[in-house]
């Protein structure tokens, strides 16, 4: 028993990256339950018309992207089929460049720029730059990435706010995100808002999605997954879930032996104490 | 196993590597790699700023003629009025813009958007003919709010059932604290992923 208590942390983590990596390599289809909030993302963003617009809010950075990128492709993907129209801008410094990668893979595709997609890069000012941006789009972001003229693109031909978008996703690594878009465009111009959301927030942003002001909210990895299946194109995020179940299930596993290694020497040590005593 | 050309794929792998080499020991190819990451994302967000900062604020005003930029673009100098000494009083003036500036947006939404929104989310009905389900969920919404207020009401002593009602607030709060960890784990385990995914699949080749 002392020695599942002082278990080499080394052994733990050999046997996380093992049973992580054999699904990444060989997946299993393990089944996964599709949630409404995804469900909701889903229906909202594949009843959008063609040739309207749809405008994303890419508020995560490299180092949470793992986690909320593969919804961001997901979903981008799925308005590209259809013929929508997307506009991409960013809160964080590290946002232009993702976009660009978000947006590559369509351009070579055929897509246009500055018809199909644009990169309005980033705005400074947190929460206050969402509100200025939410009431004024061209004025706040004034030029695309690349220093481009907005008002000549025929994607923003006739945007002044963000009504004028269909719909509005943000996906939501940190702050400025989920919450200061509610804040500031979805409760003062009503808005229809949806979220993507990193696993770690999905507590922190639940409540907006039960009480109405997300019209559609999907967690995480898992989101993505639950995306493609409903898009019927199981790809990289359905693999990734069978190694979160592995990995889940080792970390079941390990509370497991670690509690009951504790408890039994818990026991021993006090028979010990209480021996000396006598 | 089709091992990838570009150099940058391998710059990623490698230094994905050497980061995870912590889990074993802090190395020097740990620390290299942790001081690369730090540089080159200092240097990123500096250019960013730079550009923000011709795009936002100089642009125009010699190109628009919006001189009224000037007093932002000021204050932003000011901040940094901190480093000279004997001057550092002027930083204030550009803090507390900031702040009177933050907290007049912030208000009005919380009220709204956090606080009214919230609120009126709860005042659901406890029982909703022929949906059990709604109706379980309902009222465990209800009862959790008021439970949790009732555990942090430190002015008057709670006794006799109102007692009872804040510990099952207590254990509402364990609950969440519970799937909010649960969700810190699926989350890192994500990340996981992601590193494993460049290694084995952009780097190995070895994922389909």
């Amino acid at each position: 028993m002392d020695k599942l208590v002082n278990l080499d942390r080394r052994i733990i983590y050999f046997v996380m990256l093992v049973l992580v990596s054999l699904p990444l390599l060989s997946p299993l289809g393990i089944p996964l339950l599709i949630t409404q909030g995804t469900r909701d993302m889903y229906e909202q963003l594949d009843a959008v018309p063609a040739g309207s617009r749809v405008l994303f809010s890419i508020n995560y950075d490299p180092t949470s992207a793992p986690d909320i990128a593969p919804q961001a492709v997901v979903m981008l993907d799925h308005l590209m089929s259809n013929n929508v129209n997307v506009a991409l801008v960013c809160f964080s410094a590290a946002g232009p460049n993702l976009i660009e990668g978000l947006m590559a893979p369509h351009l070579a595709a055929g897509k246009v720029y500055g018809e199909d997609l644009v990169n309005l890069g980033f705005i400074a000012g947190g929460e206050t730059a969402i509100r200025n941006f939410g009431r004024d789009v061209i004025g706040t972001a004034k030029a695309d990435y690349h220093g481009n003229d907005l008002k000549s693109m025929p994607i923003l031909d006739g945007v002044t706010d963000v009504r004028d978008f269909e719909l509005v996703v943000v996906f939501h690594g940190y702050n400025p995100g989920v919450q200061e878009w509610i804040r500031q465009v979805q409760g003062p111009l009503g808005i229809r808002l949806l979220a993507g959301v990193v696993s770690v927030s999905v507590p922190e942003v639940m409540p907006f999605y039960t009480s109405g002001q997300l019209a559609g909210l999907t967690q995480g990895l898992r989101g993505a997954a639950e995306y493609e299946l409903l898009m019927d194109k199981p790809g990289t995020a359905v693999a990734k879930m069978d190694a979160q179940s592995l990995g889940h299930l080792a970390i079941i596993f390990f509370i497991v032996i670690g509690n009951i290694g504790y408890f039994s020497t818990k026991g021993k040590s006090k028979a010990n104490k209480e021996g000396g005593e006598n | 196993m089709n091992i990838s050309a570009d150099p940058w794929v391998w710059v990623a792998a490698l230094c994905s590597i050497a980061i995870l080499s912590s889990v074993f020991k802090d190395t020097r190819v740990y620390q290299a790699a942790e001081h690369i990451f730090v540089g080159s994302g200092a240097g990123y967000a500096i250019s960013q700023a730079y550009r923000n900062i011709v795009i936002q604020g100089w642009r125009p005003i010699t190109d628009d003629g919006r001189w009224l930029l000037i007093i932002p673009m000021l204050l932003g100098v000011l901040l940094y009025s901190r480093f000279i000494k004997g001057y550092e009083w002027l930083s204030r003036w550009s803090m507390s813009f900031l702040v009177g500036a933050g907290a007049g947006i912030s208000i009005y939404g919380i009220y709204n958007s956090n606080l009214l929104a919230q609120i009126r989310a709860t005042m659901v009905p406890l029982y909703v003919a022929g949906d059990l389900g709604a109706t379980i969920n309902n009222c465990i919404l209800v009862i959790g709010v008021i439970s949790v207020l009732l555990y942090f009401l430190f002015t008057v002593s709670v006794k006799g059932p109102l007692k009872h009602l804040s510990t099952f607030g207590r254990v509402m709060m364990m609950i969440t604290f519970g799937v909010s960890f649960g969700n810190v784990v699926m989350g890192r385990i994500s990340l996981l992923l992601g590193v494993l995914e460049t290694i084995y699949g952009e780097w190995l080749g070895l994922i389909p």
